[in-house]
C-alpha cells in the first residue's frame, strides 16, 4: 500500500515523460551524436569526426547562402507580413456592422492548407498566365518572372503574407478588447480623439502581445521549410533555399546525415540564442 | 480651410470611416486569390492558358450533334445499336479534339430516325479527356481506327440512352445548324471519321452551368491516377480527407489524455518541488524546433519500421505538448481544494477524481487543446510528406502537393482539386467561425 501511493503520481505522468523523452530528447541527442560522425546509415554510426562536420559546413558556399536567404526571409516577413495583422485588428475592433462577415474572411488563411496556397500562388506568379503580371503591366511596372527571378523569388514567396488575416489578427483583437474600457472613457473625457487613443492607449497596451508575436514570428521564420520547399524547391540557383531546407537537402540529396544534423544543431543554437536575447529585451522594455 | 480639413481628418468619424474602408479593402484583397482559384477551376484546358488571364471566362458551350439513322435502322436493331455506339464514340471524342477552340465543356450526341430521337449520350469535356489520356485510350492519337478499337469500353464509361421507339430527349430543331461550327463538324465527321449516320447539323448552347461539368472530371482524376489503390479508386479525394481526419482524431485523443493526466499529477499528486522540476522538463522540450530533430527522427522511424504506415504519421502526435500540459495544470490549480477533499472523503480513487471531476470541469481547456491540435495537424506537411510515400496513406496536404508535381495534370485540374478540397473548409469556417476564433486566440499565446 505504501509502495503504491508512491508510484501512483508517476503512473499518471509516465505517458507524457516517456513520449517527450523518446520522441524529443532522444532524437535531439541523437542529432548531436550523428553530427559528430561521418554518419553511415548501414553501419551506424560511422567514423567519428568530432566537430569536423561543423567545420566543413562553414566552408560550403551553399551553407552561407541558405543563412543569408533565411535572414532575408526574416526581414521580408517583418516588413511585409508582420504589420498587417496589427493594423487589421486595430480597425476590426472599430467595426460594428458586418463585423461577423469581416471576421470570417480574416479567419480564412488559417484553414486554407499550405498546399492550396502554393498551387494558387504559383499560378498567380506565373509569368504568362498569372494574375501578378497582368496587374503589374496594367499599373506600368512591367512584367517579371517572379518565382524564376533570382532577386524577386524571395519577395514572391513572402508576399502572400501581406494580405494578412489569420490567427495573429484575432490575438491582437483579443488583446485590444482586453484593455479596460475605463481607460478609453477617461481619455475621451480628456478630449483625446480616436487617433490619439490609438497611439497613446491601444498600441502601448498591446505592445507586450506584439513583442510575444514578434518572438514567435522570428522563431517561425528561422525554421522556414514548407513554403520554399513547395513553392520553388530552393531554386532558382538556391536563391530561395533556407537553412531548414538545406538540412533536408544534405540528408536527402547528398545522404550526408552528419552535415544535416550539424546544420540543424547550429540552427537550434541560433534560435535559442535569439529567443533568449529577445526575451531579455522585452523584459527590460516592460520594466 | 486648412483647419477645417485637419479637423475632419483627425476626427473620430474619420477614424471610423478609415476603419471600414481599410477593412473592406483588405478583406477584398484576401478574397481575390480565392476568387481567382475558383474562376480558374471553371475554365477548360484552353481557357486556362489564355494570356492575360480573365476573371470571368467566356460562357461555356455545349455542342449537340445530330446524326440520322433511318437507313441503318432498316438493317435491324443489332446493326443499328452497333452503328450508334461506334458513331457516338467517334462524334464525342472527335469534337473535343477537332474543335480546337476554347469554351467547349460538353458534347451531346443525338441519334435520330426521322423525327424520333432514339439514342442520346452526353459527356463533359474533362471526362472525355480523362478517358482519352488515362482511363481507356492511354494517350493514343485521336483518329477513327484508334477510337473504334475500344469503343465498347468508352460507351460503358460514358453511358447512353437507347430506345428504337423514340426517347423523351429532344433538341431545338429550329436551331439545328444555326451556328458557325456546324459546317466544320459535318466535314470532319463524314470525311475524316466516316460516321455511318447522316449528319443533320449541330446545336450550340451557352450557359455557365456547363462549367460545373469540370468538377466531375476533377473528382475523377485521383481515382484514375491511383486506380490500383482500391480506396482512392472508390472515394477519390474523400480518402485523402479521411486520412487527415484520422490523424486529427488520433492527435486530439492523444493530446487530451496524455496532457491532462500529466497535468493532474503535477497539480495534485506530486510535491511542489518535484512538480516544478517535472514541468520544467516538459516545457523545455517545446523549445526544441522540429527541423532540429526531423532527420534523426526519420532515421529512427525507418529503423522501427514505421515509415510508410499510418503509425509513422500518428506516433509523433503522442508527444505531450508542454503548452497544453501547462494550460491544464493552470486550470486544475485554480479548482478549489474542497472539491478534492470531498471526493477523497467519499473514498473516490484518483482515477475517479480525474474522470468525474477534472475532465468534466475542464471542457473549455479541452476545447482549446482540440482546436489547436486540429489546426496544427491540418497544416502539417513536412513530416507526413517524409514518412509516407504510398498514395493511399497521404493526407490531403501531401496529396495535393504530390499531385501538383505531376506534369501531366493541366493547371485547371490542379486549381479545381484545390478548390474542391476547400469547399468543406469554407462551410466549417462559416458555421464554426466563433468557436474557431476563441480556440485560436488561446493557442496564439503559444504561437
Amino acid at each position: 500500500m505504501q509502495m503504491k501511493r508512491w508510484i501512483r503520481p508517476w503512473l499518471f505522468i509516465a505517458p507524457a515523460l516517456l513520449s517527450i523523452t523518446l520522441l524529443k530528447y532522444y532524437p535531439i541527442a541523437q542529432a548531436f551524436f550523428m553530427s559528430l560522425h561521418e554518419y553511415d546509415l548501414v553501419h551506424p554510426p560511422g567514423r567519428f569526426v568530432g566537430f569536423g562536420n561543423y567545420k566543413s559546413l562553414l566552408d560550403i558556399g551553399f551553407f552561407w547562402t541558405s543563412w543569408r536567404n533565411t535572414f532575408v526571409y526574416l526581414v521580408l516577413t517583418l516588413v511585409l507580413a508582420f504589420i498587417p495583422p496589427i493594423i487589421q485588428a486595430v480597425f476590426l475592433n472599430e467595426i460594428k456592422r458586418f463585423g461577423r462577415l469581416f471576421r470570417s474572411i480574416y479567419i480564412l488563411p488559417v484553414v486554407i492548407p499550405l498546399s492550396v496556397t502554393v498551387i494558387l500562388w504559383k499560378w498567380i506568379w506565373h509569368p504568362d498566365y498569372g494574375l501578378a503580371n497582368m496587374i503589374t503591366r496594367y499599373v506600368g511596372l512591367g512584367t517579371h518572372s517572379w518565382l524564376n527571378d533570382l532577386h524577386l523569388a524571395k519577395f514572391a514567396l513572402i508576399f502572400p503574407g501581406f494580405l494578412g488575416g489569420g490567427i495573429a489578427v484575432f490575438i491582437y483583437l483579443a488583446a485590444i478588447q482586453g484593455i479596460p474600457e475605463e481607460i478609453f472613457e477617461a481619455a475621451t473625457l480628456d478630449g483625446a480623439g480616436k487617433w490619439r487613443q490609438l497611439l497613446r492607449i491601444t498600441l502601448p497596451n498591446i505592445s507586450f502581445v506584439i513583442a510575444i508575436q514578434l518572438i514567435f514570428t522570428v522563431i517561425g521564420v528561422l525554421q522556414i521549410l514548407d513554403l520554399p520547399f513547395q513553392m520553388t524547391h530552393g531554386g532558382p540557383v538556391n536563391s530561395t533555399s533556407s537553412v531548414a531546407l538545406g538540412i533536408y537537402e544534405y540528408a536527402e540529396k547528398n545522404m550526408d546525415y552528419g552535415a544535416a544534423t550539424a546544420s540543424s544543431f547550429m540552427l537550434m543554437f541560433v534560435i535559442l540564442l535569439i529567443t533568449v536575447v529577445q526575451l531579455l529585451l522585452s523584459k527590460e522594455d516592460t520594466n | 480651410m486648412r483647419a477645417v480639413f485637419k479637423r475632419i481628418v483627425s476626427g473620430n468619424k474619420m477614424f471610423t470611416a478609415v476603419a471600414y474602408v481599410l477593412t473592406a479593402v483588405w478583406c477584398a484583397l484576401l478574397l481575390v486569390p480565392l476568387l481567382f482559384l475558383f474562376s480558374s477551376s471553371m475554365k477548360d484546358d484552353l481557357q486556362i492558358y489564355e494570356a492575360p488571364p480573365k476573371f470571368l471566362p467566356s460562357p461555356p458551350k455545349s455542342i449537340g450533334i445530330v446524326l440520322d439513322y433511318t437507313q441503318v435502322a432498316a438493317q435491324g436493331e443489332a446493326a443499328l445499336k452497333e452503328a450508334l455506339w461506334q458513331d457516338s464514340t467517334l462524334a464525342l471524342y472527335s469534337t473535343v479534339y477537332e474543335i480546337n477552340k476554347s469554351g467547349v465543356f460538353q458534347v451531346d450526341f443525338y441519334g435520330t430516325v426521322g423525327d424520333r430521337v432514339i439514342y442520346k449520350s452526353s459527356s463533359g469535356k474533362s471526362d472525355l479527356q480523362m478517358n482519352m489520356t488515362y482511363l481507356i485510350y492511354d494517350k493514343a492519337q485521336v483518329n477513327r481506327a484508334n477510337l473504334l478499337e475500344k469503343y465498347k469500353q468508352s460507351v460503358d464509361q460514358v453511358g447512353y440512352r437507347f430506345d428504337p421507339q423514340g426517347l423523351s430527349a429532344s433538341f431545338d430543331r429550329s436551331r439545328l445548324g444555326d451556328n458557325e461550327l456546324s459546317g466544320q463538324i459535318g466535314d470532319y465527321l463524314t470525311d475524316k471519321y466516316k460516321v455511318e449516320g447522316v449528319y443533320k447539323g449541330s446545336i450550340v448552347r451557352e450557359s455557365y452551368w456547363f462549367a460545373l461539368k469540370n468538377f466531375a472530371g476533377y473528382w475523377k482524376l485521383p481515382k484514375v491516377l491511383f486506380a490500383k489503390d482500391e480506396m482512392i479508386a472508390r472515394f477519390s479525394f474523400l480518402w485523402f480527407g479521411a486520412n487527415t481526419l484520422l490523424v486529427i482524431a488520433f492527435a486530439i485523443a492523444a493530446q487530451v489524455t496524455i496532457d491532462s493526466l500529466a497535468a493532474f499529477a503535477l497539480s495534485r499528486l506530486f510535491g511542489r518541488r518535484m512538480a516544478k522540476l517535472l514541468l520544467l522538463y516538459i516545457l523545455a522540450a517545446t523549445m526544441i524546433p522540429f527541423v532540429a530533430y526531423m532527420i534523426p527522427m526519420y532515421v529512427m522511424f525507418q529503423r522501427w519500421g514505421l515509415s510508410d504506415s499510418y503509425w509513422g504519421m500518428l506516433v509523433p502526435h503522442l508527444t505531450a505538448a508542454g503548452f497544453f500540459v501547462y494550460l491544464y495544470k493552470g486550470f486544475f490549480d485554480k479548482l478549489p481544494g474542497e472539491l478534492f477533499e470531498a471526493a477523497r472523503v467519499d473514498g473516490a480513487s484518483e482515477m475517479r477524481v480525474y474522470f468525474s471531476i477534472l475532465m468534466r470541469l475542464s471542457q473549455p481547456v479541452t476545447a482549446v487543446v482540440a482546436i489547436t491540435t486540429m489546426l496544427g495537424v491540418w497544416n502539417d506537411f513536412f513530416w507526413p510528406f517524409l514518412i509516407v510515400k504510398k498514395a493511399e496513406l497521404w493526407p490531403l496536404n501531401v496529396a495535393l502537393y504530390n499531385l501538383s508535381l505531376n506534369a501531366n495534370i493541366k493547371q485547371n485540374f490542379l486549381m479545381g482539386m484545390a478548390a474542391l478540397s476547400l469547399i468543406p473548409l469554407l462551410i466549417v469556417v462559416t458555421v464554426f467561425s466563433d468557436n474557431l476564433r476563441k480556440g485560436m486566440v488561446f493557442s496564439g499565446i503559444k504561437g
